[in-house]
């Protein structure tokens, strides 16, 4: 197995409206990859399509080698395949506490999950004060942060990150992408969707660029930050 | 006679409030009225029906291992129905109109009626009496055993379901589900089964609720779910539907409110202000009492 995940000629749809026009990419293990691209270009349809919450029409998504685009979506998440969605989508009924619980719902081992939690609190401190708390009643930064800690509670081979600058302020936006930095230095890759390109390209290995549900660049990051047309187009250079 | 109508509201409230959870619990998984729900009463009260009057009380001592059986079977019988039920009439239909659900729910709910109609017959029959009955004094009003039985069950069942919701792996799958379906599948919970559960549950403590209501009045009849099944509506409504402890509380206030109406105003249109208590809540507090959303920061 040279890459973790493999989308070959990945078509979906809403009904008659098209959302990606057959696009492939490949993710290797231990990569930071970015997707990026303004909105509407089809970055979440992605995600979602290979988490298993959107069928694909035509096209075949493979992780590890196994093909899992015919998966329902909770078998895939239980793969390790973890995905933290647009606009962080906490249980905001359920506390700080049995968020993080359900991000590691298929381990039984009340021990294991006692475990992770512990280690997602040293490194979110604010979630730990706040453990009893509904998640509802957190700021947009902490549920961010909540987010982060029940995705990683999954202990995932591949984290999809779905624009986790978001509503964030700029301290809050910086601290996150270090968090992500992290993360991966402890060995999980990530598929990373911004639209932040600037930021995104910082800390990614490679990027692709989505417009209007095709690929229109994909080169390494260091790349993509020199070329002519992302500086015009993403990163606000003239 | 108040404290008399207080044990009577309390007995016909435990019967409400077990009743009242299959319909709240289905509401805040599929945000879908359960109007097969009430069949669900009919026929596990039938099924306590059909195995106190053909099973025998082999030996005295035996009763309390007996009624447990009784009440295993009614809620299993039920349980069972219920996820049939939404196997067959409804998850073809979750992603139809919210209307479709509630039209194949009501045919679910004639057909059943229809059935035991058709097999058990069309008249009402008298419920087997194997329970020793006993009064007691209470502070000088008169409660019989048959009612601190029905309460405590109806308490230590909620207690049970409480704790379960609460505390378990399953109870938090459940809650997250409710709150979201799509995020609950990217955390690897199948929703199927966790609806499955939600049915199985709901539909069991309705079964129970039918024997229960079968033991207090007497007797069962193909449309006894009818009535009550307003009154537990009426309640998990009161209590604001989708929430536990609001079926709960909604449940005993109806009872009592029911005892009090028919002892104090009048026995023949006791079953008037269930409905009276229903267009009130839809009118003026319609997320019920226990409704109120947690806010949601972004
Ligand atoms: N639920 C939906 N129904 C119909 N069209 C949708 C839906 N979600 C997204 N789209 C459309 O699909 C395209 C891609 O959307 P999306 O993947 O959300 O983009 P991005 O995440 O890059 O902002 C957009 O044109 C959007 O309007
Ligand atoms: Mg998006």
């Amino acid at each position: 197995m040279k890459n973790l995940l493999e989308v070959e000629q990945l078509q979906v749809s809403y009904g008659k409206i098209a959302a990606l026009n057959g696009i492939s990419l490949y993710i290797e293990p231990g990569e930071i990859v970015a997707m990026i691209g303004a909105n509407g270009a089809g970055k979440t349809t992605l995600i979602n399509t290979i988490s298993g919450i959107l069928q694909p029409q035509k096209g075949s998504i493979k992780f590890k080698d196994e093909l899992i685009s015919a998966l329902p979506a909770w078998k895939i998440a239980r793969k390790r395949v973890v995905q933290i969605p647009e606009g962080r989508r906490v249980f905001p009924k359920l506390t700080v506490m049995e968020n993080m619980e359900l991000g590691a719902f298929p381990e039984k081992d009340g021990k294991m999950v006692k475990a992770g939690m512990e280690k997602m609190y040293a490194f979110f401190p604010v979630l730990k004060e706040r453990k009893n708390q509904p998640a509802g009643t957190l700021s947009g930064g902490e549920q961010q942060m909540l987010a982060i800690a029940r995705g990683l509670m999954a202990k995932p081979e591949l984290l999809m990150i779905d624009e986790p600058s978001m509503g964030l302020s700029p301290v809050l936006v910086e601290k996150v992408f270090q968090i992500i930095k992290e993360i991966n230095k402890q060995g999980i890759t990530i598929l990373l969707v911004e639209q932040n390109a600037k930021k995104s390209l910082q800390i990614a290995a490679r990027a692709y660029v989505l417009e209007t549900g095709n690929i229109v660049l994909s080169d390494t990051a260091g790349k993509l930050l020199g070329n002519e047309l992302i500086k015009k187009a993403y990163l606000g250079e003239h | 006679m108040f404290i008399e109508q207080v044990i009577n509201g309390l007995t016909l409230g435990s019967i409400y409030a077990l009743f009242a959870l299959g319909y709240t619990m289905v509401y805040g998984i599929l945000r879908m009225i359960n109007f097969a729900h009430s069949e669900i009463f009919m026929v596990g009260a039938y099924i306590g029906f059909w195995v106190l009057s053909s099973l025998p009380v082999f030996l005295p001592g035996f009763l309390p291992a007996y009624f447990l059986a009784v009440f295993i079977l009614a809620m299993l019988g039920a349980g069972l129905l219920a996820v049939v039920v939404e196997r067959i009439a409804y998850k073809p239909l979750r992603h139809a109109s919210r209307l479709a659900p509630l039209i194949s729910a009501i045919g679910v709910s004639i057909f059943l009626q229809n059935l035991i109609m058709l097999t058990a017959g069309a008249s009402s029959r008298p419920y087997p009496e194997k329970l020793p009955l006993e009064q007691f004094n209470f502070f000088g009003a008169q409660v019989s055993s048959l009612q601190i039985f029905i309460f405590g069950l109806a308490v230590l069942l909620m207690f049970i379901l409480t704790l379960f919701i609460s505390r378990t792996r399953l109870g938090k799958a459940m809650r997250a589900t409710a709150e979201n379906h799509i995020v609950a599948q990217l955390m690897g919970i199948n929703v199927n089964t966790v609806i499955s559960l939600t049915f199985i549950i709901g539909g069991g403590l309705g079964g129970i609720a039918g024997v229960l209501n079968g033991l207090y009045y007497g007797s069962v009849k193909y449309n006894m779910g009818f009535l009550p099944g307003i009154k537990a509506f009426t309640a998990a409504v009161l209590g604001g539907i989708g929430n536990l402890k609001g079926a709960m509380a909604g449940g005993f206030i109806l009872g009592i409110v029911e005892a009090f109406a028919a002892g104090y105003i009048s026995s023949e249109n006791k079953d008037i202000f269930a409905f009276v208590i229903l267009i009130l809540v839809l009118l003026f507090k319609p997320a019920g009492l226990f409704g109120e959303e947690v806010p949601e920061k972004i």
